[in-house]
């Protein structure tokens, strides 16, 4: 099958990366996974529990075989982004990272600088890294030369639904950076899922509005099918946007009735 | 005894190696394979992890996959 995505010369028929917070519980946390068809799962890197609960996520999503991806999030310098890596690797034994190093506590948005200087040591310590990044086409060139897997430009801030907040931009990044771009944060609904990839991207890593949604299972299935459709119109091609009315009938071969003089 | 900082927590434990810091830990051994561990901000491999000796006033960081977005 060739149309796929493709990172770090992996492939995946999804194009849904999907968050394993938030869910009312385990078992729609496992249901919403499946609903969305999503074969990519994110996990956070945390201290264990030294009075107990030891119960892993690991074994329950490594069990469906989807393959998961560890974040840095919480970390706020390259320094603590690059020891959580590390330790990721050594716990799931993977060199995949989903690198993200927030720059401000109240926006959750990045921190461009920490972020570039933290990918150029990951990748040089032979991980494959994909940068939550900012939707700033000068960043991202940065990530990409920095040696990134892909990158991760933000719709809008993390777990705020507003959507994709500058189209301008993503189309920017669309056209003139060639590896994979997975649009992460800021989706809200499943239309908004449809945009991102009717503007060209290769895939969409969401969390929250599966998880908050009223009903998570019946979610994921929508931004499944949000995607596809999204994906299939950008790569059919869309009409031009006009200003004017264009008649979708033939103009000549009118029928005129006949006046009676 | 040895005098560790687990976690970020000051401890007081019979343990010399990371194998014997898990099982004083209870950590059940089925989870070993998810957990990562570092000492003094140095990640230690799995196969080396009996092969650390702990001293006085080390710092032990153990971490494992958790829920995550």
């Amino acid at each position: 099958m060739s149309d796929q995505l493709t990172i770090a010369g992996k492939s995946f028929t999804s194009r849904l990366l999907i968050g394993s917070s938030m869910y009312p519980n385990q078992q729609v946390m496992l249901d919403s996974i499946a609903a969305s068809g999503a074969q990519i799962v994110t996990v956070a890197i945390r201290r264990i529990n030294l009075q107990g609960q030891h119960l892993s996520v690991q074994s329950l999503l490594a069990e469906r075989n989807l393959t998961l991806l560890p974040n840095t999030a919480g970390c706020y310098t390259a320094e603590d982004a690059v020891f959580t890596a590390e330790l990721a690797r050594e716990a799931l034994q993977t060199n995949w990272v989903k690198l993200e190093i927030i720059g401000d506590r109240e926006t959750l948005l990045p921190d461009a600088v920490e972020l570039i200087r933290a990918a150029e040591i990951l990748v040089k310590k032979g991980f494959a890294v994909l940068p939550y990044c900012s939707d700033d086409p000068v960043a991202c060139q940065r990530l990409v030369d920095a040696g990134c897997a892909a990158v991760m430009p933000l719709g809008s801030p993390i777990g705020s639904g507003q959507g994709i907040l500058n189209l301008y931009n993503l189309d920017i990044i669309r056209s003139r950076i060639s590896l994979p771009i997975i649009l992460d944060a800021g989706i809200g609904t499943a239309s908004d899922a449809t945009l991102a990839m009717e503007h060209g991207c290769d895939g969409i890593l969401l969390n929250t509005a599966i998880a908050k949604s009223n009903n998570p299972v019946l979610m994921a299935s929508a931004m499944r099918k949000g995607m596809e459709a999204g994906h299939e119109a950008f790569l059919a091609g869309r009409i031009p946007k006009k200003t004017h009315a264009q008649a979708s009938s033939p103009v000549s071969g009118l029928a005129t009735k006949a006046h009676k003089h | 005894m040895l005098n560790l900082i687990i976690n970020g927590e000051k401890r007081s434990v019979n343990a010399q190696t990371i194998p014997d810091l898990l099982q004083h830990e209870k950590v059940p051994q089925a989870h070993w394979q998810a957990l990562a561990v570092a000492c003094n901000g140095k990640v230690i491999t799995r196969d080396a992890w009996a092969d650390v000796a702990f001293k006085d006033g080390d710092a032990i960081e153990i971490v494992k996959p958790f829920v995550g977005g």
